[in-house]
């Protein structure tokens, strides 16, 4: 099932598909390793609203909700 | 620095450790920072090795050389420069993957290329990815990259010395990287050996600890109020020592100058002038600074400070703030002219700007000892010196600097509904792993990096400010000194906040450094013409009292101490970094409008009670 980023959970491992964001960010994103077929996790989910870390390539990234809803990932979920 | 033989460059991702290398190699004592974006410009150093000299420039951390941040610019153009004869990449063993992306991005610049400059990996941190269980394999890497790879852990000298060795070996050699091509997925999946599976574990348990919805809040306020504890109750002895030792000094050096017919006002003015405020400044700031300053620098290295970012974004969020700015806001407790340069790690201009222009609004080192002064003669009674009183007063000073957390976070709301609208800008925060400080190293390094600086800074403007002081309290126009004259100008408005004209004009006169406020202050009250010592805290109060003070004037003072006009330094950085009067302008009025209105605000409200 595809669902945005920060619709997973913490502990959940998941495959990125496509990033929606618009070409600055999709860059930085792309820079971080938040391409298609990567394949992340969520580690860390903070307060209702606040920022969620996601461990892409090893390293611990920070988002905000509204660039994590831009990336949508595979989950292992069924429909 | 003309006579090298070569020059290298060091680049690679953030927080990898390259400043840390860069320290190594040429002894010199940059600040390193586990956060990224500590590096803003290039710096330079040398080191020599058999004989040879080699100068190393150090670049900006950055993730790529594609998109355009200025660190990124700022890096790829210096690549390009082909002024480099080796580059060497400094990569993160836990997280190789990264560090061979960029690896890629320099090998495919045609500038590189073309020159075939010699490329050296050097994979950091080796010692924590042992730790962590991640194994590499450094031959297999080197076999497919065919140049150079060394392993390295920054704190071994041994390791120092093979990559100088190999730098050095690099002079003159020609790249061949035509055939080169690899994929850095691939290869760090080959290279790369993971023998436990479960090495984050404890990280992401204390990670959810200290970023947790309550957890989180309270360790962050614990450790503010700890680390200010430790600076008050630890700086109050060599605070006194230091006094005694410098007045001791005072008597000595008069009589000497007078022994050696130096003219009696001279005297006076060298003396009980430049000297006694010179004195003041450094009594009441070196030992907190020299506190305060490790216990920030350990909490730094420790990986603590982006986890306070993730943790308190959602605020600046909501003001469509940077999150990056919690941490410039950061270094503004140290001092806001650092502050304010540390903002060069924001991307976005808006963003940069508001950030810049809200960073005073917390209070710097030069103004929490009078912060302190207020609280223990005003709020303390009766329980001074117990340590209920102490645990009281580390309370309330963590109050006045989340009144400033408040302040900032207000004043970025604002900025971004009127003068500076847009919405936030894309944002990453990369979240280091928690690395064990060197408290030797740390201690050595921010009592010469940060202390003394900023100390010297403060001494350079206190005795040129001494010295006017001094000679306006000793002029008469009428029958009054010029600082009676000027009192009386500043009286009106500040009955009007719940001051006076003197703690106004004190603050107008400590507009070089905030530290000479208080001492200011007590002149103008003593009318004494000298900055007067003050040893006896009981004495002090009593002097306030005698001028009409009550516990509200030292609150109203609290409040202007934390929100007036940034210190001169602040404001020349201001309008290095903004290039603009204009902005210099509202990074002034901002602050002062608002701590002028909050105090009458107060004023009038204490009034009735």
């Amino acid at each position: 099932m595809v669902l945005p980023l920060s619709k997973i959970d913490p502990g959940e491992k998941v495959r990125v598909v496509w990033v929606a964001s618009e070409k600055h960010m999709a860059d930085r994103l792309a820079d971080l390793g938040f391409v298609p077929d990567e394949e992340i996790s969520c580690v860390l989910k903070g307060r209702q609203g606040g920022m969620r870390a996601y461990l892409v390539r090893n390293a611990v990234i920070g988002l905000r909700e509204e660039n994590s809803n831009e990336v949508f990932v595979q989950t292992g979920r069924d429909q | 620095m003309d006579n090298h033989q070569m020059v290298a460059a060091l680049a690679g991702n953030p927080n990898v450790g390259k400043s840390t290398i860069f320290n190594g190699l040429t002894g010199l004592r940059q600040h390193t920072g586990n956060w990224a974006g500590v590096t803003v410009a290039t710096a330079r150093g040398e080191f020599t090795c058999s004989g040879r000299t080699c100068l190393v420039v150090d670049l900006p951390g950055t993730y790529s050389l594609n998109t355009h941040s200025r660190e990124e610019e700022v890096a790829k153009q210096y690549l390009c420069s082909k002024e480099a004869d080796a580059v060497v990449v400094v990569g993160d063993a836990t997280c190789l993957e990264r560090g061979l992306h960029l690896l890629k991005q320099i090998l495919s610049l045609e500038q590189v290329k073309d020159e075939g400059i010699p490329l050296i990996l050097c994979v950091n941190l080796c010692d924590e990815a042992r730790k962590k269980g991640i194994e590499i394999d450094f031959d297999l890497l080197q076999d497919v990259l065919q140049f150079p790879v060394v392993p390295c852990c920054a704190r071994c000298a041994g390791d120092l010395t093979r990559l100088k060795e190999t730098i050095l070996s690099c002079s003159g050699v020609r790249g061949h990287y035509e055939c080169l091509d690899f994929s850095p997925k691939q290869l760090a999946a080959e290279t790369v050996h993971y023998t436990r599976t479960n090495y984050r574990k404890r990280e992401e348990f204390i990670d959810r600890i200290v970023t947790g919805r309550f957890t989180g809040s309270l360790i962050m306020v614990l450790l503010l109020m700890g680390v200010f504890w430790l600076t008050m109750t630890g700086a109050n002895y060599p605070s006194g020592l230091l006094w005694d030792l410098f007045f001791s000094i005072e008597e000595k050096l008069a009589l000497g100058l007078a022994a050696m017919k130096v003219p009696d006002p001279l005297i006076q003015a060298l003396v009980y002038g430049i000297y006694r405020v010179l004195a003041w400044v450094v009594s009441v700031m070196l030992p907190p600074m020299a506190i305060f300053f490790p216990l920030f620098t350990l909490l730094e290295d420790l990986g603590y400070l982006p986890r306070v970012a993730f943790h308190i974004d959602r605020s600046f969020k909501r003001c469509r703030a940077c999150g990056k700015q919690c941490l410039t806001m950061a270094m503004g407790f140290g001092c806001n002219a650092a502050g304010v340069i540390g903002c060069r790690i924001i991307d976005s201009p808006r963003e940069r700007l508001i950030a810049i222009l809200t960073n005073s609004l917390v209070p710097c080192n030069g103004r929490f000892p009078t912060l302190f002064t207020l609280i223990t003669l005003f709020f303390l009674t009766g329980i001074q010196g117990t340590a209920a009183g102490s645990l009281v007063s580390a309370l309330l000073l963590t109050a006045a600097i989340l009144t400033g957390v408040m302040a900032t976070l207000g004043c970025s709301w604002l900025l971004s509904h009127t003068l500076l609208k847009g919405i936030p800008s894309a944002f990453t925060l990369e979240l280091p792993p928690y690395r064990r400080p060197q408290v030797g190293k740390v201690l050595v390094r921010s009592l010469l990096d940060r202390t003394l600086f900023v100390l010297g800074r403060a001494a350079a403007i206190a005795a040129p400010a001494g010295l006017l002081i001094w000679l306006l309290a000793n002029s008469f126009w009428g029958d009054k000194s010029l600082l009676l004259h000027l009192t009386g100008l500043f009286d009106p408005l500040g009955r009007l906040m719940g001051l006076d004209g003197v703690i106004l004009m004190a603050f107008v006169l400590g507009f070089p450094a905030n530290e000479i406020v208080v001492p200011i202050m007590l002149m103008a009250y003593l009318q004494s013409g000298q900055l007067v010592e003050m040893t006896d805290s009981s004495a002090l109060l009593t002097l306030l009292i005698q001028n009409g003070w009550t516990w509200k004037t030292a609150l109203s003072m609290m409040i202007f101490c934390l929100f007036h006009w940034p210190c001169s330094t602040t404001c020349l950085t201001i309008k290095k970094e903004t290039g603009s009067l204009k902005w210099t302008a509202v990074a002034i009025a901002l602050p002062t409008l608002l701590g002028v209105l909050l105090c009458m605000a107060v004023h009038g409200i204490t009034l009735w009670i």
